[in-house]
């Protein structure tokens, strides 16, 4: 993949041709589509008085390779009939970046006509980005802008140092376990006496049995000294039966027992940490990932990785070492039996290894499958109104055969699958406990070298040995599994979060509510700004209306105020301090914000309104709802405010949950409040009765109020307009309602005219 | 929903009735005056009067004399209130078992003071049963009572529309069964006949080869009568579905919208999953397993009476301790799945809101709850767990006790000469098969009553009453006038 | 908008989130229908409600009263039942035993599960009862680690105070379902 022009030999011999050295080249990006969107490759390059665009063909067997591909063992090859085509700097102007589907124009006005540069696909995007804006830049000023800050990859990068092999995530694992040493060696004593006692039943049921005792052979029994006691000795073997039975049922009661306590407090232990770490993370984390996924890692990941530690981990040892104790057991008894016992089964573990995987992923499909049909189904159950109102019953009806067909046949697929795979596998069992057999029945017939006891014993063991050698057979896929589960979990762990507290924070006792924003400039992804150049200052005790449409920035800007994002230019001061500097918890705590985004968590409804002021009355609760006009509403709940609200309590509609979320930050009195259309989802009547108690609220508070509705912010004391990511007006309403052809002007009348054909009508 | 109880005697006679008067309604009232439950009060409304029986006393109001009368839902119950002018009376006040009676029994006392005499009757479902006392699970009538439920007569439904598949899977269980109990006999002549008596090698691997087969044909007939009762249990679940969605499709809003929206989507969704999952699991191997069961029990009294009733005695354990120990697992780990649905809740909340949670600052106090909600989480595995062990011992030592009971007993037989080694061994081999199908069967009343359940709630949707197109549709075409005619709803 | 109209929101808007006290002095009576009415500050309710806000936090403390019908707009709030005088106090809790029926259980006597219900019978302060609760449900809230509301399948209300003076034979059978 091509970075750099200065080590593109090729490209800068070409470039050279017109004059131009590599050092004369002070901004370069690579790019790779022509005109007419075939595949090319090249190079956009700036030098201080030129803009120059070289491109080369590309042979049709070339490879085109994007993000995440390993180049290591891919050949070079050269791209062909190299061009240059140079633009004057000072005749060039308005650049315009657009981007596309899947593709950028990079284009701009050369000598009055409209030019087209350059394109690229996504591949190179965040360079182009850059560069352009830098251009502008210089075209502008004539000087090249500093480089920005760290974006949000070199986090990820910082990561990949981290030697992320499988055996050190396993360690790390481990360690969580080893919090219980006593209890894991008391697990491994019963491992061990468990697989011991396993060998007992089958040579008593067998061997001792048939050979000795139904045989009446004395020989054997003189050395327990029972010559002649028949019944005794047989009354022998039952007991001891009885004990091995008892202990080996103790020992796996005892691994149960200790195994539960362990499992469940490791997995409690690493989901916390793991949830520990993620709220620490600062907001960008969360918002580019589904709150699924994150649910996930947390929890599903995290009982993975029991899995194997806990259900895996030690069946290994055990099966292990039965496996092992088992052999030498048939070993000692008749090595040639043992041999020909051992033949069959590698052919199973084998058969095992490669055919499970098919398995899993059928019963993947089976849940897509389910989920796709739950989907249709519930679709239509909560839209049946509308499916009567339209009448399009019979449609939903063939509508709904594909997904249900769907899961009838992968239904059917996986139990297909798993029985062929039965049938292998059963088959090879067969066979092996067939041959055990007869290679025991020729023994004991021709050469007499066993006995039917020993015979009986053999297969005993062979069947015995059946489990273990199934369980080491999908051991391996769990493994596998867990391990990436537990990566995973520690990729979060690790993380550093992007908002920290400097050492030394400044502490914010007697906050005035004094915001200063100097020359901020902000983008959530690199080079794509969405706050320019703001300057911005507003007095303690000021009520400020933020107007502005859709996506220009208005809750960007009270974003960083509070400091959930940094800022990549400029700074944003509280009191003369700067935010970075100020302690975390204060600036918090001073700072209210409410917004679209409600948070209801599962607690009474009291618990909801005085999250942020956990010291809060009875009576101050009841105030900040009947502040926020909430208090109607609660007291018709069945339980008044003690009602559970929350995931499994009673739902609430968007309107209710607003309202609950103002009274939370009435109640939480900051110095600062921010209200991010925090009126919308109510009606006129009650947004009223919350201006009106914002009314008090905001004397001595410094409040921020972001509105699409401007009637809610009539009360501002000063306006602004953000378009474009900039402040494009600024004043009283008054003020802005006189500027003739203003966008504030424009959306009032607008709104206005809207509101008079509603009541008219 | 009754809305007309059948009053006792004493109730009965403090009403009497004059000229065309009738009872219109007759309901319990279960809260006396001083707020206690009682038993012995009732609400009666007829065609001119209503009469509130408390015990001997009698109180009777005329309807006419009334404006308005309303039923008022309180917290755990509710009132029966009557309106004059602006006076409002307190005429019942009753527990949230009939709120919904007395809402009905409201609207019919102001058609009567209307002066119109229509009866109200109820659509909705009675909650529980007023014979027996227990549940309804959402159907019509009570499943116990009715007669017309129980696990049979159900089945037979379902089952009905696909004999011939049913008979064919049935055949294969057979043959099943056959080769399975067969193998040990085989066995046991190989060991008898050869082995210890040093016969020859030709016998014994004819023998062999007997047994070989054998295993071989059960593997295979294993695999036809899976696949073939997978297919058949997802073929009728495809059905059901397709039944059951059109059925939606042609029910009234009221219908949908008086359940709780998982309701209706769990019997196209999980119900028909369960009906799958169990033709594959475990009506595949029920005749099977039962008839293998019955021959075993035969062959070992016919072996040897004696052993096979020493060896029964453990049976009847066995099975009483699956059957507790499994009605209380399905509780106890109900309970974990639904613990692990709130911390799973919980987190999603707290995702989805962490805008809120930084601005608030909380992540610290929200780390703690999160760990206290998965430390109980744990405390309620561990404990899951640690039965699960205890249940696990039991069974493991009880049927270790069978085969110690057939070592010990029968290996006397064989030295007292009454029975054979390969008699014993056989004997063996059945007592194993025996105490391993025990606790399949143990599993079996649960499955089957699940089973019952769900295609219970199945029919009861597909059995609803709907409004039929009449055939002689004609197309109009619409111009789009709407007119309201008195009318309410 | 003219500027009555303006008044008239602003009015309303005042209304909607001032907190009214009742003072000690407010006259509540009882009506013949067994409700009662109010005077206060001159005007008269013929029929007034009352809700407890704290329900299980606070039984006593935080009445809110309001107007009968309609929107059933607030008139005001009793901070405090047992700093009213007795007989308004009697009056306002027998309105309280009418809106509110939740039987304390003081004995249980057996609890059977069948098919995915439990069947409670049991002893409460309002007498003896027996009642279903649907397990797959959040039939079971817990107030406190000790104070349980138990709802049974018609949404009837059943709590115990404290887990912890039950006796060790019936906190056997509720941990069943804990």
């Amino acid at each position: 993949m091509k970075n750099e022009l200065k080590n593109d030999k090729l490209f800068l011999e070409k470039i050279s041709e017109s004059g131009i050295t590599s050092d004369a080249i002070i901004l370069s990006s690579p790019i790779d589509l022509s005109d007419d969107g075939e595949y090319i490759s090249g190079y956009l390059f700036v030098t201080s008085d030129k803009v120059g665009v070289c491109t080369g063909k590309l042979p049709d067997n070339y490879i085109n390779i994007f993000k995440g591909i390993d180049t290591k063992d891919l050949e070079v090859i050269d791209p062909t009939d190299l061009t240059v085509t140079l633009y004057d700097n000072d005749k060039l102007v308005h650049l315009r970046l657009d981007t596309y589907i899947g593709s950028n124009i990079l284009s701009g006005e050369y000598e009055g006509a409209p030019v087209h540069i350059a394109a690229f696909t996504n591949r190179y995007q965040a360079e182009m980005n850059v560069l352009v804006r830098k251009l502008r830049a210089f075209l502008k000023e004539g000087t090249l802008p500093p480089d920005e800050e760290k974006d949000d990859d070199t986090n990820n990068e910082d990561e990949g140092l981290k030697k992320k092999s499988k055996r050190n995530i396993f360690m790390r694992t481990l360690k969580y376990f080893l919090r219980y040493r006593l209890q894991i060696v008391l697990l491994f004593l019963t491992y061990i006496v468990s697989a011991g006692v396993s060998i007992a039943w089958p040579y008593l049921t067998g061997t001792v049995l048939f050979d000795h005792i139904l045989t009446k052979d004395d020989s054997f029994l003189t050395r327990f000294g029972l010559t002649g006691k028949y019944a005794i000795a047989l009354l022998v073997v039952a007991l001891v039966m009885i004990g091995a039975r008892l202990l080996q049922a103790a020992c796996n009661y005892l691994q149960i027992f200790v195994m539960a306590k362990v499992a469940s407090s490791t997995v409690k232990d690493i989901k916390t940490d793991v949830f520990d770490a993620m709220s620490k993370l600062s907001l960008n984390f969360f918002v580019n990932k589904q709150t699924g996924g994150l649910m996930t890692r947390v929890l599903s990941d995290s009982e993975r990785v029991r899995e194997f530690f806990i259900d895996g981990l030690p069946m290994i040892f055990i099966h292990g070492a039965t496996i092992v104790i088992t052999f030498i057991v048939m070993y000692r008894l008749n090595w040639k039996m043992a041999l020909l016992a051992c033949i069959l089964l590698p052919l199973l573990v084998f058969m095992t290894v490669k055919l499970r995987p098919g398995l899993w992923n059928l019963s993947g499909k089976r849940h897509r499958a389910e989920k796709a049909m739950t989907a249709k189904a519930n679709d239509n159950l909560t839209g049946a109104r509308v499916v009567k109102a339209f009448g399009q019953q019979d449609t939903e009806i063939a509508k709904f055969a594909h997904p249900s067909n769907n899961l009838k046949d992968a239904e059917i697929n996986i139990v297909r699958l798993r029985n062929r795979f039965a049938i292998l596998y059963n088959m090879v069992q067969e066979v092996s406990s067939i041959w055990i057999w007869i290679a025991g029945v020729i023994f004991v017939l021709n050469t007499h070298e066993i006995e039917l006891g020993v015979l009986i014993t053999f297969v005993g063991y062979v069947m015995q040995l059946n489990g273990p050698m199934n369980f080491f057979s999908w051991v391996f896929r769990l493994w596998a599994e867990s391990i990436n589960s537990a990566e995973r979990l520690f990729e979060i762990i690790d993380a550093i979060p992007e908002i920290q507290e400097i050492d030394t924070p400044v502490r914010l006792d007697h906050p005035k509510g004094e915001i200063e924003l100097d020359n901020v400039t902000f983008g959530y992804r690199v080079g794509r700004p969405v706050l320019k150049n703001i300057n911005l200052k507003v007095k303690e005790g000021e009520m400020l209306g933020i107007v502005g449409r859709s996506g220009a920035g208005k809750s960007t800007l009270v974003n960083l105020i509070s400091r959930l994002y940094d800022v990549n230019e400029g700074e944003i001061k509280i009191d003369g301090t700067g935010v970075k500097n100020l302690a975390l918890s204060d600036l918090r705590r001073n700072v209210a914000m409410v917004s679209q985004d409600t948070y209801i968590f599962m607690g009474s409804v009291a618990k909801n309104i005085a999250y942020g002021n956990g010291n809060a009355t009875k009576a101050d609760i009841i105030r900040a709802a009947k502040l926020a006009s909430a208090h109607e509403f609660i007291s018709k709940l069945p339980d008044g405010y003690d009602t559970i609200i929350g995931a499994s309590g009673k739902d609430l509609s968007g309107g209710e949950k607003q309202r609950i979320s103002i009274a939370r930050a009435i109640l939480a009195d900051p110095k600062i409040l921010i209200l991010d259309e925090a009126t919308a989802s109510v009606d006129t009547e009650t947004e009223k009765a919350i201006q009106h108690s914002l009314k008090f609220l905001v004397q001595g508070r410094t409040t921020l109020s972001i509105a699409h509705r401007l009637s809610t912010l009539r009360d501002a004391d000063r306006l602004i307009v953000i378009d474009g990511g900039r402040i494009v007006e600024e004043g009283t309403w008054d003020s802005l309602q006189d500027k003739e052809d203003g966008i504030f002007k424009n959306l009032l009348d607008l709104q206005n005219k809207s509101l008079e054909q509603t009541a008219a009508f | 929903m009754i809305l007309k109880y059948d009053l006792p005697k004493s109730a009965e006679s403090k009403i009497t009735l004059t000229g065309d008067e009738r009872i219109y309604y007759a309901v319990p009232i279960d809260i006396d005056e001083a707020g206690n439950f009682t038993n012995d009060s009732y609400f009666v409304v007829t065609t001119s009067r209503i009469c509130i029986i408390r015990g001997k006393d009698t109180k009777e109001y005329t309807i006419k004399d009334f404006d308005k009368a309303s039923a008022e839902p309180g917290i755990g119950g509710g009132l029966l209130t009557a309106r004059k002018g602006d006076t409002h009376t307190v005429l019942a006040h009753y527990s949230s078992k009939h709120l919904s009676r007395y809402a009905y029994i409201a609207r019919g006392i102001n058609i009567l003071i209307s002066g119109r005499f229509e009866e109200v009757i109820s659509p909705e479902y009675e909650k529980m049963c007023p014979i027996c006392g227990r549940a309804i699970p959402g159907t019509k009538t009570c499943p116990k009572c009715s007669g017309k439920g129980g696990f049979l007569s159900v089945f037979a439904k379902m089952a009905g529309p696909y004999k011939k598949d049913f008979l064919g899977i049935f055949l294969v269980m057979v043959f099943v069964a056959v080769t399975t109990l067969l193998n040990p006999e085989v066995q046991k002549h190989l060991i008898n006949d050869v082995l210890s008596k040093d016969g020859k090698l030709s016998t014994a691997l004819i023998y062999l080869s007997l047994m070989f087969t054998f295993s071989v044909a059960i593997v295979i007939l294993n695999i036809i009568k899976s696949n073939a009762s997978a297919r058949l249990g997802s073929k009728i679940a495809a059905d059901l579905r397709k039944q059951l969605f059109e059925k939606y499709q042609k029910l009234p809003l009221s219908f949908i919208n008086d359940r709780r929206p998982g309701e209706l989507l769990n019997r196209i969704t999980q119900d028909t999953r369960f009906i799958s999952d169990f033709m594959a699991d475990v009506f595949c191997n029920l005749f099977a397993i039962l008839f293998i069961f019955i021959w075993d029990v035969i062959f070992m009294m016919v072996l040897n009476l004696k052993l096979a009733l020493l060896t029964f005695i453990l049976v009847p354990f066995v099975s009483v301790l699956m059957i507790t120990f499994r009605k209380t697992m399905s509780r106890i780990f109900g309970l974990q799945y639904r613990k692990n649905d709130d911390v799973a809740s919980n987190l999603q909340d707290v995702i989805s809101g962490m805008r809120v949670v930084k601005t608030y600052g909380k992540e610290k106090d929200e780390s703690e709850r999160f760990k206290a909600v998965s430390e109980t989480f744990a405390v309620i595995q561990k404990k899951n767990e640690r039965f699960w062990g205890m249940f696990d011992f039991f069974v493991n030592v009880l049927m270790g006790m069978g085969l110690v009971i057939v070592v010990y007993f029968g290996g006397m037989d064989v030295l007292g000469d009454k029975m054979s080694a390969g008699e014993l061994y056989q004997f063996i081999a059945y007592t194993l098969l025996l105490f391993q199908y025990i606790g399949w069967l143990g599993r079996l009343p649960r499955e089957l009553s699940r089973l019952t359940s769900s295609l219970e709630r199945i029919y009861d949707v597909l059995a609803q009453d709907v409004h039929e197109e009449p055939d002689t549709v004609r197309e109009i075409d619409i111009k789009g006038e709407i007119t309201f005619d008195h009318a309410t709803f | 908008m003219s500027e009555n109209t303006l008044n008239i929101y602003e009015k309303k808007a005042e209304e909607m989130t001032a907190t009214h006290i009742i003072p000690v002095e407010a006259k509540f009576s009882a009506t013949e229908g067994g409700f009662i009415s109010l005077d206060l500050n001159g005007k008269h309710y013929d029929r007034v409600k009352v809700v407890r806000l704290f329900p299980f936090t606070d039984a006593n403390k935080y009445l809110s009263i309001r107007e009968y019908g309609g929107a059933s707009k607030e008139i005001g709030i009793i901070e405090d039942l047992d700093a009213m005088p007795e007989e308004t106090k009697s009056l306002i809790e027998h309105q309280l035993t009418l809106c509110y029926f939740t039987p304390v259980i003081s004995k249980i006597y057996s609890i059977k599960d069948e098919y995915g219900y439990a069947y409670f019978h049991v002893l409460t302060d309002k007498g003896e009862c027996k009642f279903a609760i649907n397990m797959g449900s959040n039939a079971v809230s817990k107030l406190s680690d000790t104070r349980l509301i138990i709802q049974d399948v018609d949404e009837n209300r059943f709590e115990i105070r404290d887990t912890d003076a039950l006796t060790q034979k019936e906190k056997r059978m509720l941990d069943l379902f804990m």
